[in-house]
């Protein structure tokens, strides 16, 4: 249920604001220990769209807020919350 | 001129190493370093990947342990590397830790004995095609496409002594300033042995760091890390460590058990600020000053870098060109 939420929340941002969330995301995904829970082919579709600067479209945000949910599940809900602040002002 | 490098550990999914690799060749690092242990992945498999993805960074393999590998076969498996990316890859070479090694039934035995018949017969293969040395006599069916610059991988004072005799270059796995002025001196005994030049011999300093703009969690990150150094160090660095052998007992135990909360508990700050460069970012520039200044040629910035893994490399690359590059 939370990438979903995730994609409600930042269906609405500006680019320069994806972009900074999705550097944020990719950066807590990378630094995570438990990458063995994220499904490989996943993995691999982040890293080929990141080379193609393709991450900050909704089709691969939503599969890098799928991985990181897997992987640091805590760290993503706190990001949704703060998302969900932000846009209620 | 001071070769700054990125060590890479293929504990990682291959998925992620590759995008690591990816990244660290476009901020413009010289090359990286992949860790070696039976754990983990195997570090050739994971080099010839990368060295087929990436164009302009060198790979290192290291630290390769002839104990669980057989020279001959390091020879054959570096050679054949060098039909994928002449001239970008490195090999370094060490007698690894003793408690792993019989933990898989191999007993360490005379590891000085071991790194220099290793050497020999790997470099022999790889720049005649053939080796003969007592016991050992083969050949390579095929060309070595390039060179390939040996390392060896050294913490104890004989064995610094023998990189500086012996090796193309050596990884110092210290990141104290006063630790490495020690071993940089050990490795000059060798070369000045050897009759060697200084400059003939790549002297990198393999230092395992932890940065992050919350000094907190960059020291949480650290404490594995400096358990496991911890229960590596030679006699001479232990005992400036001020550690008592209770201790020492315990931080054994909870790393043998893969216990992380317990040693969360029992590894002082103090000590781990001993074995890693660990904080905010800026104290990364103060003490890659003072280890260029004792005469490193090569800085390898070493796992776990810090809990936000590119956000460290970015910054580690900011402080570099600002103020350390030449």
């Amino acid at each position: 249920m939370d990438v979903p939420r995730f994609m409600e929340a930042v269906k609405e941002l500006a680019i320069e604001e994806k972009h900074s969330l999705m550097e944020e995301l990719l950066d807590i995904l990378l630094s995570s220990v438990n990458l063995e829970m994220v499904p490989d082919y996943i993995g691999w579709r982040i890293n080929q769209a990141y080379r193609d600067g393709k991450l900050v479209e909704d089709e691969f945000l939503e599969m890098l807020a799928h991985a990181v949910s897997i992987a640091e599940p805590a760290k993503f809900r706190r990001i949704i919350e703060k998302l969900e602040v932000e846009r209620l002002g | 001129m001071t070769i700054f490098s990125v060590e890479v550990v293929p504990k990682d999914p291959l998925w992620k190493i590759d995008l690591l690799a990816y990244i660290i060749e476009e901020l413009g690092f010289s090359g990286v370093w992949i860790s070696d242990h039976p754990h983990n992945r195997s570090s050739f498999i994971t080099a010839s990947h990368l060295l087929s993805k990436t164009s302009k960074i060198w790979t290192g393999l290291g630290v390769i342990n002839p104990y669980t590998i057989n020279p001959f076969i390091i020879a054959q498996l570096t050679a054949s590397l060098t039909e994928i990316a002449p001239n970008r890859i490195k090999i370094a070479i060490g007698a690894g830790d003793k408690t792993t090694l019989e933990s898989i039934g191999i007993e360490r035995v005379k590891p000085l004995e071991k790194i220099r018949e290793a050497v020999t017969i790997i470099r022999q293969l790889l720049t005649k095609k053939k080796v003969t040395i007592d016991r050992i006599h083969g050949r390579l069916d095929f060309n070595p496409r390039s060179n390939v610059p040996i390392y060896i991988g050294a913490q104890g004072p004989k064995m610094l002594q023998l990189s500086g005799e012996i090796g193309d270059g050596v990884l110092v796995n210290y990141s104290n300033p006063e630790d490495l002025e020690w071993a940089y001196n050990e490795v000059r005994k060798g070369i000045e042995k050897a009759g060697r030049r200084v400059e003939s011999i790549d002297v990198a300093a393999y230092l395992t760091i932890s940065l992050d703009l919350d000094p907190e969690k960059a020291v949480k990150t650290a404490i594995p890390y400096a358990a496991y150094i911890l229960c590596g160090l030679p006699e001479k660095i232990m005992e400036r460590m001020d550690v008592s052998e209770e201790k020492l007992i315990k931080v054994k135990e909870a790393i043998q058990k893969a216990d992380w909360l317990r040693l969360y508990e029992i590894m002082d700050v103090d000590i781990v600020k001993k074995l890693v460069i660990v904080g905010k970012p800026i104290i990364l520039e103060e003490k890659l000053r003072e280890i260029i200044e004792i005469g490193y040629s090569q800085i390898v910035l070493g796992a776990p870098t810090g809990p936000r893994i590119l956000q460290t490399l970015r910054e580690i690359k900011k402080i570099i060109l600002k103020n350390l590059s030449n």
